[in-house]
């Protein structure tokens, strides 16, 4: 088992925005984190990489508790921008190769240049779509063991979609798991093998595209309006 | 830590190409005055010199503070606490490069004044001259007399507090965005944390002076003085650590 957690739950004041959260993650598979704006996608993604503290619950990875040298296999994209405003798109290839050794500098540039990214562009100048295809590019260029990509076609034309999506699909293997956080079900039902509805914090639903296919006979797309829209 | 140290120093270089800019302005003028046998220049030069380096040790100590809250405060905080380093790594990176700084800082006027003392050597007469030259500015300036071992210790005092100053910051910044990071007002709240602690240091230090001071020399005074802002400073270092550690998120 990769990742295992155990009845989480994160506070913010009196709000919950993440509780009793217990799910397992097998190494080899592509998930889909689904629910809408504000239902603990992105809390529970940082957790698990270590950018939320002070929670209740167990998170173990690789059967032991979680720690911060994790983060050299765990690879967390957020959906903003976070790149240094004084970077130029090169500088963060060296950041990445400076701190993580899974980072491979060249698939870094291949994948800049499927992304159309000049390497000599600050970063500060990037529109929403280029400094997110910068994001994917970076985190994708690393050869990690769990993938956390929070809503990674946020912000990315219809084109350019299909061409992070490939690169996705391309980075999985068996060695590896990746887990995107979207409320685009349309855009990734293709190319899941689980799916994770949550919910005000807590999960309503999860398993295996094949488990959830035969329990319910009908596309992802329409279960999410189901539970979410309550139609 | 040495790759943390890299960018951290890199996030506040910028402000040092400054004062450089602002150091070799004043050196030029000062040695135009100098050459010039302009005295009323050269005194101007040496008189903003030495206010530049009061302000530029104040401000680097700020920088310092003010990069730790947007590398918490921001989506760039993502950059930092991503990787796979510790929290007290990362803020021991951060005070290695604050201390750094001032370093740096030092070492420019330390070169602007020695290229002012080059010049007024080249242009009158002795080192003598020059010390007393020194010696009666700065009495003029702040109607003090100037005593050099006095001058040493009190450079001592100033490195141990401005590095108190960093770390009580440091926990200020921390422990409030810990308790209240979603808080509007977290900056201010920071701030009035950062008095706090400051006040408590200074009436930790003047009692612990105090329970010496019918037994012992001035300069022992000082040194215990010295020894508990050290210790409050390493006491910071550590809980700043331990919070971020452990409670801190961003």
């Amino acid at each position: 088992m990769l990742l295992e957690c155990d009845n989480l739950a994160k506070f913010y004041g009196r709000k919950p925005a993440v509780r009793n959260i217990s799910l397992k993650l097998e190494t080899g598979h592509i998930y889909g984190l689904l629910g809408p704006n504000g239902s603990g996608k992105t809390t529970w993604m940082k957790m698990v990489s270590g950018l939320v503290k002070s929670w209740k619950g167990d998170i173990r990875y690789q059967g032991q508790p979680l720690s911060c040298h994790d983060k050299a296999e765990i690879a967390y994209m957020s959906t903003e921008p976070f790149f240094y405003s004084f970077m130029k798109i090169k500088d963060v290839g060296t950041y990445y190769a400076d701190f993580f050794a899974d980072f491979d500098r060249d698939r870094f540039y291949r994948l800049l240049d499927r992304m159309e990214l000049d390497l000599n562009d600050k970063t500060r100048t990037l529109s929403s779509g280029m400094a997110a295809k910068l994001k994917l590019a970076a985190t994708l260029a690393r050869d990690a063991k769990l993938y956390l990509l929070d809503e990674p076609l946020n912000g990315i034309d219809l084109v350019a979609r299909d061409r992070i999506m490939e690169t996705i699909v391309e980075t999985s293997a068996p060695k590896n798991t990746i887990v995107m956080s979207t409320h685009l079900v349309d855009e990734i039902e293709g190319t899941i093998d689980g799916a994770i509805f949550v919910k005000e914090g807590e999960i309503v639903l999860a398993g295996s595209m094949e488990e959830i296919r035969a329990q319910y006979d009908e596309p992802i797309a329409d279960l999410y309006r189901k539970i979410y829209g309550g139609y | 830590m040495w790759k943390l140290f890299k960018y951290e120093w890199r996030k506040q270089i910028s402000s040092k190409l400054i004062i450089g800019c602002i150091l070799l302005a004043l050196c030029a003028f000062y040695v135009l005055g100098t050459v010039l046998h302009k005295e009323g220049w050269a005194e101007i030069a040496m008189v903003f010199l030495v206010l530049a380096g009061m302000f530029a040790a104040i401000y680097v100590g700020v920088e310092s503070l003010l990069v730790l809250n947007r590398d918490i405060r921001t989506k760039e905080s993502y950059m930092l606490f991503m990787v796979p380093k510790s929290a007290y790594q990362i803020l021991a990176a951060k005070i290695l490069a604050a201390i750094c700084q001032i370093f740096l800082t030092i070492v420019m006027f330390g070169a602007a004044f020695m290229v002012c003392f080059t010049a007024y050597m080249a242009a009158n007469e002795s080192l003598a001259d020059m010390l007393n030259y020194l010696r009666q500015m700065v009495e003029e300036m702040f109607e003090v007399e100037i005593e050099w071992d006095i001058v040493l210790r009190g450079i001592l005092t100033m490195f141990v507090a401005w590095i108190n100053m960093i770390a009580s910051g440091f926990l200020a910044i921390i422990s409030v965005r810990t308790v209240l990071s979603r808080t509007k007002l977290a900056g201010v709240l920071a701030f009035a944390v950062y008095i706090l602690l400051n006040w408590g240091t200074s009436a930790l230090s003047g009692k612990a002076v105090e329970l010496f001071a019918d037994s012992g020399p001035v300069v022992l005074q000082e040194s215990i003085a010295l020894g508990v802002m050290a210790v409050i400073t390493v006491i910071c270092l550590i809980l700043s650590g331990w919070m971020a550690e452990k409670k801190l998120s961003v």
